[in-house]
């Protein structure tokens, strides 16, 4: 115990006190006051930022799930020196600031972008498709972040299946499509959960992204704290607005606290 | 009396920074360590001590670097302070280092329309009476002259566009054919925040410049209405103003002459519509509680002078000066970028009525670019 002392009293004076102190902002101003959370919680500002911040982080978090299997389940078929190389590339995107990505996508994504300079090449003139400054150009740019979050939970839970599983369920006869299906996608299943939650959680707390990718609608908390606390100067309600992003993002906490000790399923994988 | 209150050692007032964090922390009302200092100060005349040193902030890039050499250096060979530049002067770090008494700015470049709101906060210590009353007789915009901070130049906001895509005629030219998507199609840029959006929202509303204050907010927003679907991006980032342009990303945008004019010295294609400008104001203020509030009351004195102001102007081309004399002994070539004062094209953004709305409004604009 007195070895974890130091951690301990490094993390409460670092991560604790400030987070008390934000959470004493949230609440005095002049005076003790729950006005700045009323205004979180009714505000038409408010509201449909946070409905906007979930509806991005879940749509990231899924549009990642689904690029990101087929990429854990290679891997997993992989011998382990080839499949540390390819884990590498997944982590390139980790590697590189998301700022400078951000900048990039814009020259990727854009109207004269890449990807449209080849639309346009293939269907004609009129083919380009809107991807920056909009939902599609925020999720891409999410997704392109988040892909390393979402593989290795879900490679982890591929690897710890037994192998004898699988060959049983061929000697019984199942072709590879309904081994699949009945057998390896169930067990991994806690690491998709894992995956899921963990990167609807990172999206909670995004703020460069929706700003440089985003169009008007897509202001999310993080970008309204930013405002408050750069813009209108008023600490109380940046305080407010952050304490209940702690809260939402501690819900899917817990959540993703029950998927790692197994207790979802009632057993452990 | 003033070398007394200069003379109030360092050293216990950051103690006293220490144990005011403490107290602010543990929930009692902060009172600044600056307050202890924060009595009248009078201006010493002649050399400074040795020992003597400040911090200013600027906007960062290439325009700081200017002003070091046209403004910083000179001043410090004069004077014989030293000059410590630091750029990025953040509204709310002024606001966190006077909360916990730990000021480390003496002198900090500020924009009109959102600096009222530390100066309403009691973040801004108050400027020299003797300093204002010799400066707000030689200046362009009288009412840019504060007691807590000077607004020693201006910049200027027009419709950019690229003159390749859109050669004469077929762009707009004022703030109404901006707004007008029938007339001249293409997609604008616009900023994500209040001011500048509602001065420019009335203009093609048809509002006068001279008529613009007190703004009226409900017209404002009825007029943005009209302009929000035709708006493809709203543009956080200055320099985006002149690559989204350059990008074909937007076809017109708000965007600053300064910006422009050397945007167009790299050879971008690029154009400013010079005869519907918006002129904001930039100012210098000093933290509350800047240890070395004197020296930098100097060096405002310096930075309005006329020869340092009217050679900035000529290297960077865009940037007006506040010194009226200066701007009468610019270059004809140059005044034609630089608008005057009695322009009726021209509209000079109002400080003071910004500084009651800024707050309540920016949450309102928020809210509208949302929805």
């Amino acid at each position: 115990m007195i070895f974890v002392a130091p951690f301990f009293l490094f993390m409460g004076a670092v991560f604790l006190l400030p987070l008390a102190f934000i959470f004493y902002t949230s609440v005095v101003a002049d005076a003790f006051t729950l006005d700045y959370y009323i205004k979180a919680f009714t505000g038409a500002l408010y509201l449909r930022v946070a409905w906007t911040t979930f509806e991005i982080s879940v749509v990231s978090a899924l549009t990642t799930l689904v690029l990101s299997y087929p990429v854990a389940y290679h891997l997993s078929r992989q011998p382990p020196k080839r499949r540390v190389l390819w884990a590498l590339f997944v982590l390139l995107p980790f590697y590189t600031s998301i700022l400078v990505k951000s900048f990039a996508f814009t020259v990727i994504l854009g109207h004269n972008g890449i990807v449209n300079d080849i639309l346009r090449f293939m269907f004609g003139p009129e083919a380009g498709i809107k991807m920056l400054f909009n939902r599609t150009g925020v999720v891409i740019g999410l997704t392109h972040y988040l892909i390393p979050f979402m593989v290795f939970p879900i490679l982890a839970s591929l690897l710890a299946q037994d192998p004898v599983l699988h060959r049983a369920a061929e000697v019984m006869g199942a072709k590879p499509w309904r081994i699949f299906w009945r057998v390896t996608f169930p067990l991994s299943l806690p690491g998709v959960i894992a995956g899921t939650l963990l990167c609807v959680i990172l999206s909670f707390g995004m703020f460069i992204t929706p700003a440089l990718l985003g169009g008007r609608k897509d202001m999310m908390m993080a970008n309204l704290v930013d405002f408050h606390i750069k813009e209108t100067l008023n600490w109380n309600m940046a305080s407010a607005v952050a304490i209940v992003l702690l809260l939402l993002s501690s819900v899917f906490i817990l959540l993703l606290a029950q998927v790692r000790g197994g207790q979802l399923f009632g057993e452990r994988h | 009396m003033a070398k007394k209150i200069l003379k109030t050692p360092t050293k216990p007032t950051r103690l006293t920074g220490k144990s005011t964090r403490r107290r602010f922390l543990a929930g009692t009302a902060a009172a600044g360590a600056g307050l202890a200092v924060s009595g009248p100060l009078i201006l010493i005349p002649g050399k400074a001590k040795a020992s003597e040193k400040i911090v200013w902030v600027g906007w960062g890039g290439s325009t700081q670097a200017v002003q070091q050499e046209i403004f910083i250096k000179p001043f410090t060979k004069e004077t014989g302070i030293e000059v410590i530049s630091a750029s990025g002067p953040n509204r709310a770090k002024i606001k966190a280092m006077v909360d916990t008494g730990n000021v480390e700015w003496d002198l900090v470049n500020m924009m009109g329309a959102t600096a009222t709101g530390l100066a309403k906060e009691g973040l801004l210590e108050t400027i020299d009476s003797d300093l204002l009353a010799k400066w707000r007789g030689q200046s362009l915009q009288p009412d840019w002259i504060k007691d807590w901070a000077v607004g020693w130049y201006y910049w200027s906001g027009g419709i950019g566009y690229d003159p390749k895509r859109h050669p004469m005629g077929k762009h707009p030219r004022s703030w109404p054919d901006f707004w007008n998507a029938d007339k001249f199609p293409g997609r604008r840029g616009l900023r994500p925040r209040v001011n500048e959006n509602l001065e420019l929202a009335l203009m093609a509303d048809g509002v006068k410049p001279k008529d613009l204050y007190p703004l009226d907010v409900e017209r404002a927003f009825k007029s943005l209405d009209r302009i929000k679907p035709h708006v493809a991006k709203w543009i956080k980032a200055t320099s985006q103003t002149i690559t989204l342009i350059q990008n074909n990303e937007v076809d017109f945008d708000l965007t600053y002459s300064a910006r422009v004019e050397s945007a167009k010295a790299s050879g971008i294609s690029i154009e400013l519509v010079y005869d519907s400008l918006l002129c904001e104001s930039g100012l210098m203020g000093i933290p509350k509680g800047s240890k070395n509030k004197s020296a930098a009351m100097k060096l405002i004195d310096f930075f309005m002078r006329e020869k340092p102001q009217k050679a900035w102007c000529e290297n960077r081309i865009g940037y007006g000066p506040q010194n009226t004399k200066a701007l009468a002994a610019l270059s004809p070539a140059l005044k034609a970028k630089l608008p005057s004062a009695d322009d009726p094209s021209t509209a000079w953004v109002n400080i003071d009525w910004w500084g009651d709305h800024y707050g309540a409004l920016s949450e309102r604009f928020k809210e509208w670019l949302i929805t």
